[in-house]
């Protein structure tokens, strides 16, 4: 279990005041000045030594992103803009953050963009996140006033500016350049790459997304050390991460610990178990909608990080995880997804617009096992036609819950096709 | 109808004995700490109503250094000197049915709906002119 001391986030469940003053009383904002000083080059140093690992869901390093801003301006502002548009279904740790801990936030929105040379950043919030903008709005409001951030930041020098713009509900606004495009007040449509955002991004400037967990944990970082932040976790999955667990277990929450850790020692210790104990267990998905389902033999020996969950072919994602007992339906529980990932394509690309849709109607046979087995391999092949094939990672996300389906359950789908041709049903798929 | 007293945030309701139907309209401001509690948790409780179907309107909740009706509520009167065991023990043992209905009872007095979001938003704006506890529990921006 992790130390209390070593947590980042200190009023996780919003127990303490989250005030500025609350904030200061727990150790933020202290000394945000002094880290200013210490200059750019230098905080993205502390940052890539670190190994702080992107925490939106792709797992792309975080200092390496911040390095990949221009040095020196040609002219054009830099920008960085804060992905808050936290939609993925059973990830909901971002919300915790803002709504609870905001100040994490501000300060790191402060020390990201002065290291990237940006003097406005932007947070794009989710639609549905009301109480949340309440309560980051409020805490931007006290910072502006104490002169933490605006002119001459925290008195270092920096003119700062921090905008939070609020979104309108759409899933696809959380993919960056759809963000982008979207706070530049367009259809929340991805945008071909390249050029990356570094290059061109927010009004064709340089500009770098980052997901609200990573910023919010860089000043804390950058104040404990990138030595003492990489000492968690394994080589390469550095760090203490928010995480989450939704569905069967005992007692559903989001909480910081070390990356690294077994899977049943996580749902054990933070979940209470399982519902009807380990053995009811029958799969995972291990960090939002679009990670491929993973059995429960495949969870015995599971590590909970990034490069585990890739070595087995699903990802680690948000690490926020749907745990799923015996008495779910498996097959219908991914039809489920399917829907969600086809009411959300955007529908700029082919294989997208009309891929999901195509493989949530075959999905519907396979829920009600009207379709043949053969149609089990075409589903496979349609997702391999869809992912890899758009502009953005939808169609991936799409994708891989269906394959990762057929991988583990084709069994299950295979007996529900027969028992319904030998008029067999069970009473589970005949729901 | 006396619905609030000045001094606290209190919806009106009467909940003291009464079951999830508790009748709206009588206050608890001089009641027990267990009245108080419960009747400014369904204000605030009531407020969040009100601001998450109002927002788009430019109503919100008013700041606090807490999130959540209960533990705003018990923050506040906290703050204001109560115990905080004794309060940590009313909200262990409350029914949260009876809150709902306070509310559904604040919602069928006032005729609004979160059905009809225009309804709920004309309601919020008079109990904000009023200065009332829901209203006083609301903010515009």
């Amino acid at each position: 279990m992790l130390k209390d001391e070593d947590r980042i986030f200190t009023n996780l469940y919003g127990m303490h005041d989250r005030t500025l003053a609350g904030a200061k009383k727990r150790g933020h904002w202290d000394g945000t000045a002094g880290i200013l000083e210490k200059g750019r080059e230098w905080i993205v140093d502390e940052m890539k030594a670190s190994g702080l690992r992107g925490r939106g869901g792709a797992g792309f390093p975080t200092g390496l992103k911040w390095s990949f801003m221009p040095k020196e301006s040609d002219g054009r502002p830099h920008y960085l803009v804060i992905n808050a548009d936290e939609s993925e279904p059973a990830t909901c740790k971002d919300r915790e953050i803002m709504r609870h801990d905001p100040h994490t936030l501000i300060e790191g929105a402060l020390i990201a963009s002065f290291a990237m040379g940006a003097h406005a950043s932007y947070i794009y919030i989710r639609g549905e996140y009301i109480r949340e903008k309440e309560a980051l709005q409020a805490a931007i409001d006290e910072c502006y006033d104490a002169g933490l951030i605006g002119k001459n930041a925290c008195g270092s020098g920096w003119d700062f500016d921090l905008y939070l713009h609020h979104g309108a509900g759409a899933y696809i606004c959380g993919e960056e350049t759809a963000l982008i495009e979207s706070l530049e007040g367009k259809k929340g449509m991805p945008r071909m790459k390249p050029p990356f955002p570094a290059g061109a991004g927010l009004y064709g400037c340089p500009t770098t997304v980052n997901n609200v967990e990573s910023i919010a944990v860089c000043p804390t970082i950058l104040r404990r050390g990138a030595s003492w932040f990489s000492g968690f976790g394994r080589k390469n999955n550095s760090g203490t991460k928010l995480m989450g667990l939704t569905g069967h277990v005992n007692t559903p929450c989001v909480f910081e610990d070390e990356l690294s850790l077994p899977v049943r020692e996580l749902i054990e210790k933070h979940g209470g178990g399982i519902r009807g104990g380990w053995d009811n267990l029958k799969a995972i998905i291990p960090g939002g909608a679009s990670c491929p389902i993973l059995p429960k033999d495949k969870l015995e020996d599971a590590i909970f990080d990034f490069d585990w969950m890739r070595e087995n072919r699903s990802s680690f994602g948000t690490g926020c995880m749907i745990v799923m007992d015996n008495s779910v339906d498996v097959v219908k529980a991914v039809w489920r997804l399917s829907k969600f990932f086809k009411h959300e394509s955007c529908g700029q690309c082919t294989p997208c617009r009309e891929g999901t849709g195509w493989m949530m109607r075959v999905m519907d046979r396979l829920v009600s096992g009207e379709a043949e087995v053969e149609e089990i391999d075409m589903l496979l092949d349609v997702t391999k036609q869809v992912e890899g094939h758009t502009i953005c990672a939808l169609g991936d996300a799409a994708a891989w819950p269906i394959q990762g389906l057929i991988r583990h359950f084709r069994e299950e789908i295979e007996d529900r096709i027969k028992a319904k041709k030998t008029g067999r049903m069970g009473a589970m798929a005949a729901e | 109808m006396m619905r609030f007293l000045p001094a606290y945030p209190f919806v009106a309701l009467a909940l003291t004995a009464c079951g999830p139907s508790a009748s709206v309209g009588t206050t608890a401001a001089s009641g027990s700490l267990k009245d108080r509690w419960e009747a400014r948790v369904a204000t605030q409780t009531i407020a969040e109503r009100i601001a998450d179907n109002c927002y788009g309107e430019g109503i919100y909740l008013a700041s606090s250094p807490y999130g959540g009706a209960v533990n705003r509520v018990t923050e506040q009167m906290v703050a204001e000197g109560e115990d905080r065991a004794a309060l940590d023990a009313l909200f262990m043992t409350h029914d949260f049915d009876r809150t709902m209905a306070a509310v559904d009872a604040w919602m069928a007095r006032t005729g609004a709906s979160p059905a009809q979001p225009a309804t709920l938003c004309a309601a919020a704006r008079q109990e904000m002119a009023e200065g009332s506890p829901v209203g006083q529990a609301l903010r515009t921006m």
